[in-house]
């Protein structure tokens, strides 16, 4: 189990964020939703994101894709995607990398689907503005096999799909280009449990099968046990943990973490932490997190914010 | 209260619900609930588990417990009447002791008023205290209950609230009114993971504390293996399993069941999830 760990920690980074901060205007002045956050996607892993609502995870995701729209703006920081800084490239030329080098699965695909176009054309349409020639038929159908649809699904439109083929569609987009790097933000928290489960499963078969690198963004550390390589924990902004996922599970050092832990019911144990325990330790986390301490190594390949 | 005290609180009797839609091309009929049979007795509190997918028919049998959707077969009765013969009187008692928590808590506020409003409507339209300052009491009562501080809450408008916050405000709405009965739909699906324990752990408090009966429905199993006395499993309308919770979920017998649980992410990564799903699924 340790060789595993070490092994993939000289994987090269195929995606570094560093000091990344992004603000948006709240009162008279700004107020930080993403404060000095850095890590590194490595080749072919699947990178588990997790946080609560607020902690800046989809604020994260979103401005490594340079998708913050104003009043946000990142304030500084850089994103390198195999060596390039994305955010010094042009709108154009960061276009042309979206979906062909980088690509997005969004949160709520419900709504990230084009309602009066059939899927098979909203596929097709992504494949021939980048590669500027029309997509064939059977590139479209293997698309969707690939995802687990069947292949009359590319004649279908939206409405006529459940939550979960919607959610397959947009991988089978986000997969069309073969990217390098996908960044899935909450693929399957609107879906119940059974198709939670196929989704998730299609997810980590298409990022093995094609070798892609994965950050998956989510709130769930049961769902992170079963799909991510490598944890990171963020917190009001911060980032506050991140390592190894059997590292995190088994050894979490920041209080913050634990307590996304604890959280998690078992269908093993019926006994759970009494709220006055979890609010006494929330409140130690929070303290912790607002002293903003630089992440320190804890252990092989795993850091932990602290003193 | 009335005096057929010996009549469960609520009983669903072979209820059976189809949806005819399509006016224009008339599409088949969906069943959305089949010969469905529930009792909750006022002296017997319990926690109540509805499990299933989207679709698997938990949301109308709540939607139906709560008099919103009227069975096309078998009855509903509130303390041994039909919910549609229901006379005034009667009606409001219903009204009052069978609450409703819904899945997102933002759409149960007008945003332009403050959270204090919410209770406000509650002592106005119903008789919660005899006087204001015993109805002041009892709402901040209700808000401490459910772990949060009375003075903040109330002066903040809807959207400063956050999800777990919004949703315990409507437990505390649902408490003033002292009901026997909630119906809770996916009440901490949309709540962070930290604070869904809280929660579960107001609900828990309310059954034992204030004897107060809960129709839980969720797709999770997971939470109602900790809330749960009896759990109902629902498979596309059907009741397929049903029991004591921690009974039918150590041992199910029922294929649907295991799949359910099976699906229900294990928090280890050294647990690998149970075989694929079938391709149905999804």
């Amino acid at each position: 189990m340790a060789d595993a760990t070490v092994t993939s920690a000289t994987g090269t980074a195929v995606l570094s964020v560093d000091g990344l901060s992004v603000s948006y205007p709240a009162g008279g002045g700004r107020r930080t939703v993403v404060d000095d956050v850095g890590f590194e996607l490595r080749r072919g892993e699947m990178l588990g994101l997790v946080g609560e609502s607020g902690s800046g995870k989809s604020t994260t995701a979103m401005s490594v894709l340079g998708l913050i729209k104003p009043p946000g703006r990142v304030d500084s920081g850089s994103v390198l995607l195999d060596g390039v800084d994305l955010r010094a490239l042009g709108g154009e030329q960061l276009r042309r990398r979206r979906w062909s080098e980088i690509s997005l699965v969004p949160q709520g695909a419900m709504s990230a689907l084009n309602p009066v176009m059939r899927v098979g054309a909203q596929i097709a349409d992504v494949i021939e503005v980048h590669e500027r020639r029309r997509a064939s038929g059977r590139r479209i159908d293997e698309l969707l096999a690939s995802v687990g649809l069947p292949v009359r699904t590319a004649r279908l439109y939206p409405h006529e799909l459940s939550g979960g083929m919607k959610q397959r569609v947009c991988i089978a987009m986000a997969i069309a280009l073969n990217p390098k790097v996908m960044v899935a933000d909450e693929p399957t928290s609107a879906l119940d449990v059974i198709v939670q489960k196929a989704v998730a499963e299609t997810l980590k078969d298409v990022q093995q099968r094609l070798g892609m690198a994965v950050v998956i963004i989510g709130h769930d550390m049961a769902l992170q046990a079963q799909l991510a390589d490598r944890v990171g924990v963020m917190c009001r902004g911060r980032l506050v943990e991140i390592g190894p996922v059997r590292s995190i599970f088994r050894s979490p050092a920041h209080p913050y973490t634990r307590l996304l832990l604890q959280a998690v019911p078992s269908l093993r144990q019926r006994e759970w932490y009494p709220a006055a325990a979890t609010q006494a330790l929330r409140d130690e986390a929070l303290a912790l997190v607002a002293a903003r301490h630089p992440l320190a190594e804890v252990g092989p390949d795993h850091k932990a914010a602290m003193p | 209260m009335s005096a057929t005290s010996d009549q469960p609180l609520l009983q669903a009797e072979q209820v059976t619900k189809v949806y005819r839609s399509g006016l224009l091309e008339q599409r088949e009929p969906v069943t959305a609930l089949k010969q469905f049979s529930l009792e909750i007795h006022a002296e017997q509190p319990r926690i109540v588990a509805l499990a299933g997918q989207s679709g698997s028919g938990k949301s109308t049998a709540a939607q139906i417990a709560l008099g919103f959707v009227q069975p096309t077969s078998g009855s509903i009765r509130y303390r041994g009447t039909p919910l549609a013969k229901l006379a005034r009187g009667p009606r409001r008692q219903f009204r009052q002791e069978v609450q409703a928590v819904l899945q997102d808590p933002f759409t149960a506020f007008n945003p332009v008023y403050r959270v204090r409003h919410v209770f406000d409507v509650v002592v106005r339209n119903f008789e919660i205290a005899a006087t204001p300052a015993e109805a002041r009491r009892a709402v901040a009562e209700a808000i401490e209950f459910v772990g949060l501080d009375p003075a903040r809450v109330l002066d903040a408008y809807p959207h400063q609230l956050s999800g777990g916050e919004r949703q315990r405000v409507m437990i505390a709405r649902a408490c003033l009114l002292r009901p026997r009965v909630i119906v809770a739909d996916e009440p901490v699906s949309m709540v962070d993971a930290s604070i869904r324990a809280a929660i579960l752990e107001v609900i828990v408090n309310l059954r034992k504390e204030a004897g107060i009966s809960f129709l839980y429905v969720t797709h999770d199993l997971s939470t109602a293996y900790h809330i749960a006395d009896e759990l109902l499993v629902l498979y596309e309308g059907e009741t397929v399993e049903r029991g004591d919770a921690r009974a039918v979920i150590d041992a199910p017998t029922h294929e649907y069941t295991r799949r359910l649980i099976d699906a229900v992410p294990v928090p280890d990564p050294d647990v690998r999830w149970a075989a694929a799903v079938r391709e149905d699924a999804a």
